[in-house]
């Protein structure tokens, strides 16, 4: 049998689109009727065997479930972020202390006392040297 | 009724407020130093050789506490004397020498064309400013060798800073000298517990302007006991509106100084604040007016960490008016108020 024919008649049983007209000549071919139903077999042989087993797809299912994986790690997760935002702050604050950035450092403290140079007292014009 | 009650108020006033106001100040008056605490007191005499510059040859000092005079508490009583410009006397044939020996000073005028006596009585201390009395002699022989007082001066009182020096006399030419001058200086006697100690300091400047949020600039600087330390702001500038000067100019404030502190036993710090205040027209090509500085020095007594705020006058107040540049700087200052705040504390 022609391999063309055999091609055509393996597309046809996999459901791939062909021409009516080809398909129709591939059947017309000595030996097509014999391979057709070869085809048939093997695919519906390979169809079986590809399908896992139910209790297979059960477990994977169960594993894979996106709902179920995230409420198991959840809290690990947010922790997890939490501490990545502490440090990342502290980090900053202490870097624009490092740098002498931070506006609170510089701020003069409350004062207990407030006194005044007085002019003529203890407050003198110094001549410039 | 009425009278009773002013009669009352008045003597609220009189017995109540006035002594109490008069407490504060006092309080921020010179603190004295703690009982016991020393100050050395030095007579130095400074020479000028023919060929050579002027070194300080010779000094006598006293570590002496307030109300205790030089010779009477420190010397127990005994003269001393600097004999000056001896030649070819004790120190060496036929050279030029200096002497300094507790005897009278009577003693000391066959060997010397110059001596120098003195005494000293501390009066007031504190950090930055002891006040002392002083009286000094000189004498020379005369023809016959005989003792006389050529000049003599005695002084109430001098307020002295720990770095100031006094020239108490000033002679040309005694015997083999060019010159010789006799000087007072006097400075606080640390307390061997705390010479080790370091003090931080923390300074800001702030400004205040009238609707405008103030602003502060900080300094930082550490000093070992009783050291004094300099500190300075970076320059602020404000416009030269107000006083009608040329509109290219600007008022530059300048706000610096110096800070001189120590521990005392009661764990209180005893801070002597010096700020200079320079205030100049700065041109916009960088040419200034020259300005007017002034400046002043405040003691205080804090504790620890605590923060206390120095305000700055007024420009247009006090001596400084007199210059004829302080009345458009005054206006120009109008709703601006500068301000130190200093905060100290020992690191151990």
């Amino acid at each position: 049998m022609d391999s063309q024919v055999s091609e055509l008649l393996s597309a046809f049983v996999d459901g791939e689109p062909l021409e009516a007209s080809a398909l129709g000549a591939a059947l017309a071919a000595p030996g097509a009727r014999e391979a057709l139903i070869d085809f048939v077999r093997v695919r519906a042989a390979l169809a079986d065997e590809s399908r896992p087993s139910d209790r297979f797809v059960q477990a994977m299912r169960r594993r894979l479930d996106p709902t179920r994986s995230s409420r198991l790690w959840r809290p690990v997760r947010l922790a997890a972020a939490a501490a990545v935002l502490a440090l990342a702050v502290l980090g900053v604050a202490d870097l624009r202390r490092r740098l002498g950035l931070g506006a609170e450092p510089d701020q003069p403290p409350p004062v207990s006392r407030v006194i005044r140079y007085e002019p003529g007292v203890d407050w003198m014009p110094i001549e410039r040297r | 009724m009425h009278c009773a009650r002013r009669s009352f108020l008045r003597q609220v006033m009189t017995w109540g407020l006035v002594p109490a106001a008069a407490a504060a100040l006092a309080q921020e008056k010179a603190r004295p130093l703690e009982s016991g605490a020393k100050v050395t007191v030095s007579f130095n005499v400074l020479q000028t050789a023919p060929m050579a510059g002027t070194f300080p040859t010779m000094t006598m000092q006293q570590d002496l506490v307030a109300g205790q005079t030089f010779v009477g508490d420190g010397l127990e009583g005994r003269p001393f004397a600097f004999g000056v410009g001896g030649v070819g006397g004790a120190g060496g044939a036929g050279g030029c020498n200096s002497q300094l020996s507790i005897e009278p000073p009577e003693s000391k005028v066959a060997g010397y064309p110059l001596v120098w006596s003195a005494d000293a009585k501390v009066l007031e201390a504190s950090t930055d400013r002891i006040v002392l009395s002083a009286s000094w002699r000189r004498l020379a022989a005369q023809r016959d060798g005989a003792p006389v007082e050529s000049s003599s001066d005695a002084i109430d009182s001098i307020s002295l800073r720990e770095t100031d020096r006094v020239i108490l006399d000033f002679a040309r030419a005694p015997g083999c000298l060019r010159n010789a001058a006799l000087e007072l200086t006097a400075r606080v006697k640390e307390d061997p517990a705390f010479e080790r100690t370091q003090i931080a300091y923390d300074l800001w400047l702030v400004h205040e302007a009238a609707g405008g949020k103030p602003t502060s600039l900080r300094a930082q600087v550490t000093a070992s006991q009783g050291e004094k330390v300099p500190f300075e702001f970076p320059r602020q500038w404000l416009p030269a509106a107000a006083s009608g000067e040329s509109g290219e100019q600007r008022l530059a404030v300048t706000i610096t100084g110096q800070l001189r502190g120590r521990l005392r036993s009661g764990g209180t710090l005893e801070l002597a604040l010096d700020t200079a205040r320079s205030l100049s027209y700065v041109a916009s090509d960088g040419s200034s007016d020259g300005g007017i500085v002034e400046s002043g020095v405040k003691v205080v007594a804090v504790r620890p960490g605590e923060a206390v705020r120095v305000e700055l006058p007024d420009p247009a107040r006090g001596v400084a008016a007199r210059d004829p540049r302080a009345a458009p700087m005054s206006k120009d200052l109008a709703g601006h108020a500068f301000a130190v705040i200093v905060r100290a504390q020992p690191l151990s």
